[in-house]
């Protein structure tokens, strides 16, 4: 499908139900992309407040999010290298 | 043990499972799918109920990938080919939702005996109707899981025969029954096979078999990210003593870095077939010593019990998981 057909179906508006289902599986789906990305940015080294300025929130707002969420095994250095 | 032990067993395996389920799914917190999965892995009520109607673990677990592929095709978005990830050792942590809590909070008030229905009706008649689509995707009508749910009555599994082996000396012994959602055989296959052991046993973070048959492993320390473990307590060999082919295997844990000094210790896991799964009985006694030894082991003897009743449901959640 084209990505311009895709926002237009998910926006559809003129059936909520569908669409608020539609939306919460989005958000889960969302999530835990972003919780992968996490991971990998983790692993291939960057830092918590690089993390944090792709996703566009703060360092503490990120680490506060995903510190117990990762998989346990990533080294992460536990201050954030300057 | 008691009615309130189990209960308390029942609701830990069911977290234990679910947060089990998010993490492997890649999702990035406990959610009603994973709660309805878990009932149907662990052998409370709700399982028996809920497989008693088809929704296996397997089959649920697909059902509930369905809803979300199924929501998001219909408002146009093409679902994500599904990436499972690796669960480490010792298992993940993830926080559950509002709603899951809520649903875990409805079950708990209601416990004071092992019944995990309370949280399948509570999951049942959860308003954003996705657990009622899963059911739809089984072909269950959610009335019916609930009547069916009431109508459960208890049919205990009686173990399949003697739960260690025959030995007259006077063992201390401490036993804990689960059950998990695999034929015997597939049950038999693991705890026998060496090569699994780690998976299964997490005392241990490698496992060898000698020509003789006596496994020889090293204990999970410090390298694994866990306590170090105390010199001379590295290595065990673990000796077997009985086998009943398919049913009863009993090892004896040896300190071969520790000569004389250690206290006899014995293993055992019997296995009965339960419903579409198996009773998993695990028993672990020893032998008591004489000297001062005697008098601190009867001060120590409740805690004691306690202690060896957590390592073995350990035992038991690492089969399961290795199984699911």
């Amino acid at each position: 499908m084209e990505q311009p057909e895709i926002a237009v179906a998910a926006g559809d508006t003129s059936d909520p139900l569908t669409g608020l289902r539609a939306v919460s599986s989005l958000r889960v789906l969302v999530e835990s992309y972003e919780l992968r990305q996490v991971e990998a940015a983790l692993r291939a080294g960057m830092s918590w407040q690089e993390v944090a300025d792709a996703l566009g929130v703060t360092r503490q707002a990120v680490h506060k999010k995903y510190a117990k969420r990762i998989d346990p095994t990533i080294a992460v250095p536990r201050r954030n290298r300057a | 043990m008691s009615r309130l032990t189990d209960a308390v067993v029942l609701s830990q395996q069911i977290v234990v499972t679910a947060t089990e389920e998010a993490y492997r799914a890649g999702h990035a917190e406990l959610d009603l799918d994973h709660l309805l999965v878990a009932l149907t892995a662990v052998g409370g009520p709700a399982g028996e109920v809920l497989r008693s109607l088809g929704a296996t673990v397997d089959r649920t677990r697909a059902a509930v990938a369905q809803v979300h592929a199924d929501r998001l095709a219909r408002a146009g978005v093409p679902a994500p080919a599904a990436q499972p990830r690796d669960l480490p050792r010792g298992g993940g942590g993830l926080p559950w939702s509002p709603r899951a809590d809520r649903v875990l909070t409805a079950g708990r008030w209601e416990m004071p005996s092992a019944d995990d229905r309370p949280i399948l009706r509570a999951l049942v008649r959860d308003p954003s109707g996705f657990v009622a689509e899963a059911l739809a995707v089984l072909d269950l009508d959610p009335d019916r899981v609930v009547a069916a749910a009431d109508a459960w009555a208890p049919a205990p599994t009686t173990p399949s025969g003697e739960l260690v082996s025959p030995d007259p000396r006077p063992w201390r012994t401490v036993t804990r029954t689960g059950w998990v959602p695999a034929a015997p055989a597939d049950v038999w296959s693991l705890v026998t096979d060496p090569a699994r052991r780690t998976a299964w046993d997490p005392w241990y973070a490698s496992v060898e078999e000698r020509e003789d048959g006596v496994l020889v492993a090293t204990l999970v320390g410090e390298q694994q990210g866990a306590k170090p473990v105390r010199a001379g307590f590295e290595r065990q060999e673990v000796v077997p003593v009985a086998r009943e082919e398919g049913r009863l295997v009993e090892w004896e844990l040896r300190r071969p870095d520790r000569p004389g000094g250690a206290p006899v210790q014995r293993l055992a896991v019997a296995l009965t077939a339960s419903g579409d799964g198996t009773r998993v009985d695990l028993t672990v006694r020893w032998l008591r010593r004489g000297g001062w030894r005697a008098v601190v082991g009867t001060l120590v003897r409740p805690v004691a019990g306690l202690l060896w009743g957590q390592m073995l449901l350990a035992k038991h959640a690492a089969i399961a998981r290795a199984l699911r």
